[in-house]
């Protein structure tokens, strides 16, 4: 595959598309878990599919209906989710099915043959172009730029919001500029890895490093790193099988984590053995 | 005539539910103040509401003479305990520097020497120096509440709101902090939540019962009739070292 990656350009992309959405999985999926928004996310992807028909029907670049309908979303769900006292649980839902079922809609009244969702849906690293890069690049440098620049009144919100507001920090600034963010990561995620299985990278990198560390700065790099091997990966169990890149992805993902779970709950049986051990020399 | 907090018919609702309704309390400067009364009783929303948190429908809060919004010194909160915030990955020494933040902090802030100073200071006066680069979620549940109070008192504030700080610890973390909000109360004005019937007997110097309306302000001479109106039913109470223990039925 080495050989393959100096030769195809598409192969290229996508190792770059790798480690430009890694960036922004480790950091934004490490915010995800902590606030536990990943329920949130999963509302925002599904809602951005409206935006994805939307963009056919009008002939525009779906990418920017996605774009729009995931900003909407995240914006109403966390609006909604604060005016009414309780988690967005509802909200979330609503937009979840909302979103997909004007995606349908806007594409059966799209004139002409209906277009492929599939690589919207499932995602495909294997296809991204060079404007793809770009955008994910330009997202890159803002999450990256936001979270170094305002890192201390940042982990002061999401360790404890109402002392950050009694502070007197701007909270929904922060909040706003958050949740936007976050919807903006998501529709660069589904061009890799798709509406359906982008969750499972948004989280189980984050989950997986916060099982190992208990800093914050460290738990954001090291999930930067899972989620690079993850999508190095998958890629190449798809290139070699010739599976859905997306898929390959996400399904590591997801076993990843629970290998990690298991390795932790090992490594805590034997220390606690040793432990016990040392305790029944002495 | 000089008070740390002035609040005039304050009313607050949430969506349709009433949660205060025309609270008038004025709070001495200095004063230790305990606020007790059942549960949903609209302590933590008086409590938010002088934070500014809480928005009120109705009413006027001042705040050492001025409006919330003009008062710019920190109020110190320690809130109720979280789970969300006990595991939250982040160290002692962190937690308490996030109390030297403050509104307008620029581009790439980093705390300064002084920050650090005062943060270590912090540590020195519940004898937690130790515990400095612990995560949080190791400390156990008296001392995660020392680090909340010495996080609220880094703001250095002059006025000390607390939310049921000892609920779940043990006693001997729970003396130790009683002791030490009694030594800075020297400076600071003190208000406190609590449901802890002995530290009120022992360390505090106002007692305030709350539940929708004020029943009661004033010193630790509690009667049964003031209890009941505001628990709605007999509760057992020791007030200055004397039990005044009910043992009626529930009215209802």
């Amino acid at each position: 595959m080495l050989k393959a990656l100096f030769e195809y350009n598409f192969l290229q992309n996508a190792f770059y598309c790798s480690i430009l959405i890694s960036i922004v999985c480790g950091i934004i999926g490490t915010v995800i878990i902590l606030k536990k928004l990943a329920m949130m996310s999963g509302g925002i992807a599904h809602t951005s599919f409206g935006g994805v028909g939307l963009g056919y029907f009008l002939g525009i670049e779906p990418i920017i209906g996605a774009f729009i309908f995931a900003v909407a979303a995240a914006i109403g769900i966390g609006y909604i989710g604060k005016k009414s006292h309780r988690n967005s649980d509802i909200a979330t839902g609503i937009f979840w099915s909302a979103g997909m079922a004007s995606g349908i809609l806007f594409i059966s009244f799209t004139p002409g043959y209906p277009p492929d969702m599939s690589s919207y849906l499932f995602g495909d690293i294997l296809t991204v172009s060079k404007t793809d890069l770009l955008l994910t690049l330009i997202l890159d440098a803002i999450v990256v730029f936001f979270i170094i620049a305002f890192y201390n009144c940042f982990r002061a919100y999401l360790f404890d919001d109402e002392f950050a507001a009694v502070l007197k920090i701007n909270v929904n600034l922060i909040n706003n500029i958050l949740h936007v963010i976050i919807a903006l990561s998501i529709v660069i995620l589904i061009r890799a890895v798709g509406i359906v299985l982008v969750l499972a990278l948004l989280t189980a990198p984050a989950a997986i490093a916060k099982l190992f560390s208990g800093n914050l700065k460290i738990i954001m790099l090291l999930s930067i790193l899972i989620s690079l091997l993850l999508c190095f990966a998958g890629l190449w169990i798809s290139y070699q099988f010739n599976i859905a890149s997306g898929a390959a992805i996400a399904l590591l993902s997801s076993l990843l984590y629970f290998a990690a779970h298991i390795f932790k709950k090992i490594l805590k049986l034997k220390t606690g053995r040793e432990i016990q051990n040392q305790g029944s020399r002495l | 005539m000089n008070y740390a907090i002035e609040i005039k018919d304050l009313t607050v609702y949430y969506n349709n539910t009433c949660a205060l309704s025309g609270i008038n309390l004025t709070v001495a400067k200095n004063d230790f103040l305990a606020i007790i009364g059942p549960n949903g009783g609209g302590k933590s929303t008086l409590v938010k509401s002088v934070l500014g948190i809480v928005k009120p429908q109705n009413g006027e809060i001042k705040i050492f003479g001025q409006r919330p919004e003009k008062y710019t010194v920190p109020i110190g909160y320690v809130p109720q305990f979280s789970h969300s915030i006990h595991d939250f990955p982040i160290m002692v020494i962190d937690v308490i520097l996030t109390g030297r933040l403050q509104r307008g902090t620029g581009l790439f802030h980093r705390y300064s020497k002084k920050d650090y100073e005062i943060a270590e200071n912090m540590l020195d006066k519940l004898n937690i120096t130790h515990l400095k680069d612990r995560q949080i979620s190791e400390l156990s549940g008296g001392q995660f509440q020392k680090v909340m109070i010495l996080r609220a008192l880094a703001t250095e504030p002059e006025l000390l709101l607390l939310d049921e700080p000892t609920a779940n610890i043990d006693n001997d973390s729970k003396t130790q902090i009683y002791e030490f909000l009694k030594e800075i109360n020297r400076s600071v004005t003190i208000i406190l939540i609590t449901h802890d019937t002995a530290a009120i007997s022992s360390y505090v110097k106002n007692v305030a019962c709350l539940n929708k309306k004020l029943f009661y302000h004033g010193e630790i001479e509690l009667d049964n009739d003031i209890i009941q109106k505001t628990f709605g039913c007999p509760v057992d109470l020791i007030a200055h070292g004397v039990p005044h223990r009910v043992l009626k039925n529930h009215g209802e």
